[in-house]
């Protein structure tokens, strides 16, 4: 028999029936008892967050909430939206899972369930890419805070807007540094290498450099591209050594900037100038695991929490997340917080909850460089929604310590151009 | 702080240094070829295991690169948490993996024997999958490295750069197979194995317990993984699905030597490090495993049994 003796059959149907129960009053039951009461009677504003707070980011996600929820926090302790007549902001989570079909399911579900009157979200661009696409069909005013590939603002939607710049935009940055870089110095580095994982974001930042260096006078001379998940980099790490270059630029996750590092070291290679694409440089883990080895290089960046000694707004932004939650924000939740910034003085100059009235409010916002709690030159949408004025950064390992060292006018340190590898 | 031209001031030395040491063509190709060599020795030790147990037991143990991360991370902790040198570590594995190898093909293997290939090799797939979650659950995600003077030890010799680590496992890869050899051919358990890899019922009526040949030669597999993982640990780093990096390249490098012959998957490993490695500096990296895969294939239309296989 399928299911082996009756008692068996019996035992496993109860532990069914009391699985089902059991399912059910989670789903169900639970909820309903921690809802909060009735409504105030003041109006209330409702934002929705599609974030992932569950699921392999749910630490990030989470950061994202804890970031927004501070600026809202604030503004409802010092008396709400006062064009609103003091209406106060309710954060309702839309859990993404970093999943596009479930986040795409729970705009759906903030729209026209809890119905928001704006929709925020949601960390990867995929996710976003369908978010957004939700809330473009029922007409609601959608934030981006974090989402960084190209083709999210070239969709032709009316109702998006990005405040980060995009990664053509950061990584054209990478190509910049060296431009300045080169005058500051009175030295060319004219030859640049790249190396990068071959899967779609390696190759499309890769394209970008290719494209926009010629165009400053810089030669591309050695076009690498890897598998991402390599064992051994060797032969890559020895034909950069076969090829005389200036800059080495690369992009990596994080096991293969490990890998690299170490092969480095192991085959005696040190470029002149080395500027990795963010991602596994920058992960703390990468530091953690390879200590003096991995000093020196250069990062593209969108934040650093040690800009606050060079910009007051970003020094507030730092210093309440800090007390607040005990750690320093990164470029991540730096976002989500100037996000939520964005949102309030929207919601102050829209003066009204129609859909058309703040997706008007978002259009014209005006932003100084000293209002914006990042690196940058303000926020202003073009036609597209995107941010114009984002900016990204130049940071350093130096002693241990990511420092920026670029756009030189906000830089914190100055960079190092070591001669010699650290291991040497 | 002597190696920075300086640090806070913008000055940097009016030369700098090229990147690496100038080195010719040919000393360049040269050192292309032995670090290729090296890869290629590492990668006979992962499949070494693998394809003795295929050839005694025709099991295809998918689980086998999991071990080996299994064996990395004890590597790893031994290291971590006793401090214990990764090459000692090689006096732990061995017996324990020996040990986990007779347990499995105890409780999970023998269930299968009659059954068909199809359904010991879901049943090892998903005896790998259990084994990585464990890994995911208990040790998260996080890479881990054992960071030492040893593993960081570069050998230089007439200006080739040869890493410690990789050349001890190279070596340690020949003394496996060569032990395992000498096993085989020359002592009576090893005959015994080789009785029942070539005719199993024969065997068995010669008095030979074959299912005791089965645990020792599953032990001996699994073993196998063990030491791979010690040496690996010692050039690369440790975390969940390790294994899955070393699966695919394990299949080909059995393929491509010849199944079931040990000494074949130290030529298999090698000829698919040079490939991939020589291949990789010549054509281009993003060549890299379409050149290892276009090896596979050609020996697959020419020599299906393999280079060094014989047709059964």
């Amino acid at each position: 028999m399928l299911l082996g003796s009756k008692r068996v059959r019996y035992g496993f149907i109860a532990i069914v029936i009391v699985a089902v129960v059991v399912g059910i009053s989670i789903g169900y039951v639970i909820p309903t008892l921690v809802t909060p009461p009735p409504k105030p009677a003041a109006p209330t504003i409702k934002v929705g967050l599609s974030w992932p707070v569950t699921g392999a980011l749910a630490l990030i996600g989470r950061d994202q909430v804890n970031a927004f929820d501070l600026v809202v926090d604030e503004v409802n302790a010092a008396g709400g939206i006062k064009s609103l007549g003091g209406a106060k902001i309710e954060l309702v989570i839309g859990d993404t899972k970093g999943d596009p079909k479930i986040g795409a399911a729970e705009a759906e579900r903030l729209i026209t369930e809890v119905k928001v009157h704006i929709l925020v979200g949601s960390y990867q661009s995929a996710v976003t890419a369908t978010t957004s696409e939700v809330a473009e069909r029922y007409g609601i005013p959608f934030l981006n805070p974090d989402s960084t590939s190209p083709a999210l603002h070239r969709r032709g939607f009316k109702w998006f807007f990005r405040a980060t710049p995009h990664d053509e935009l950061l990584v054209k940055n990478m190509v910049d540094f060296v431009k300045d870089l080169e005058k500051k110095e009175g030295k060319s580095f004219k030859k640049i290498a790249i190396v990068y994982e071959n899967t779609l974001w390696g190759i499309d930042s890769a394209k970008v450099i290719k494209d926009y260096a010629p165009t400053l006078g810089f030669e591309i001379v050695a076009d690498i591209a890897y598998p991402a998940a390599a064992v051994d980099v060797s032969s890559e790490v020895l034909k950069l050594k076969a090829t005389e270059h200036d800059v080495l630029m690369q992009a990596s996750y994080l096991s293969d900037a490990i890998l690299f590092t170490r092969t480095f070291k192991t085959l005696g290679y040190w470029p002149k100038l080395w500027i990795a694409n963010d991602a596994g440089h920058i992960h703390p883990d990468y530091l953690k695991t390879l200590g003096k080895d991995a000093y020196f290089v250069f990062s593209r960046e969108v934040f650093s929490a040690d800009l606050g000694a060079k910009k007051d707004s970003i020094k507030r932004a730092n210093d309440a997340f800090r007390s607040r939650y005990g750690y320093d924000m990164d470029g991540t939740m730096a976002r989500s917080y100037t996000a939520a910034s964005l949102l309030v003085d929207v919601l102050e100059r829209a003066g009204s909850l129609k859909a058309d009235d703040i997706r008007k409010a978002l259009a014209a916002t005006s932003w100084s460089e000293a209002k914006v709690p990042m690196p940058w030159k303000g926020v202003k949408f073009d036609e597209t929604g995107q941010n114009i004025l984002g900016l990204g950064i130049i940071t350093q390992l130096i002693e241990g310590n990511w420092r920026t060292v670029w756009p030189f006018d906000v830089a914190t340190a100055s960079y190092v151009l070591p001669v010699k590898p650290p291991w040497a | 702080m002597s190696y920075l031209s300086s640090r806070l001031g913008r000055k940097i030395e009016a030369k700098y240094r090229p990147a690496g040491e100038s080195m010719t063509d040919v000393q360049l190709m040269i050192q292309v070829v032995v670090s290729s060599l090296l890869l290629g020795g590492i990668y006979a030790l992962v499949a070494v295991g693998f394809n003795l147990i295929y050839g005694v037991m025709d099991v295809i143990n998918c689980a086998q690169a999991d071990m080996m991360m299994v064996a990395m991370y004890v590597t790893y902790w031994s290291f971590a948490l006793g401090g214990v040198h990764p090459l000692l570590t090689l006096a732990i594995n061995i017996p324990l993996f020996f040990a986990v190898g007779v347990l499995v093909q105890k409780y999970v293997i023998d269930r299968l024997l009659g059954a068909p290939l199809f359904i010991q090799a879901v049943a090892t797939i998903g005896l790998g999958y259990v084994i990585q979650n464990l890994a995911l659950l208990f040790w998260k995600e996080d890479y881990r490295m054992i960071m030492i003077p040893y593993t960081e030890s570069v050998l230089r010799v007439a200006d080739l750069h040869i890493s410690l680590p990789r050349l001890v496992s190279f070596v340690g890869s020949l003394v496996v197979v060569a032990s395992l050899y000498v096993f085989l051919t020359k002592t009576d358990l090893g005959v015994a194995i080789r009785a029942t890899s070539e005719n199993r019922d024969a065997s068995s009526l010669m008095g030979i317990d074959v299912r005791q040949v089965y645990a020792l030669v599953f032990g001996i597999g699994v073993a196998c993984a063990g030491v791979a993982g010690v040496f690996t640990s010692t050039f690369y780093y440790a975390y969940p699905m390790v294994g899955t990096a070393f699966l695919l390249k394990m299949f080909v490098v059995v393929v491509v030597g010849g199944c079931g012959n040990l000494l074949a998957s130290v030529a298999g490993g090698i000829t698919i490090g040079l490939a991939e490695g020589v291949g990789a500096f010549v054509l281009g990296a993003s060549w890299k495993e379409a050149i290892y895969q276009a090896v596979f294939l050609i020996v697959l239309a020419l020599k299906p049994e393999g280079i060094f296989g014989s047709s059964r």
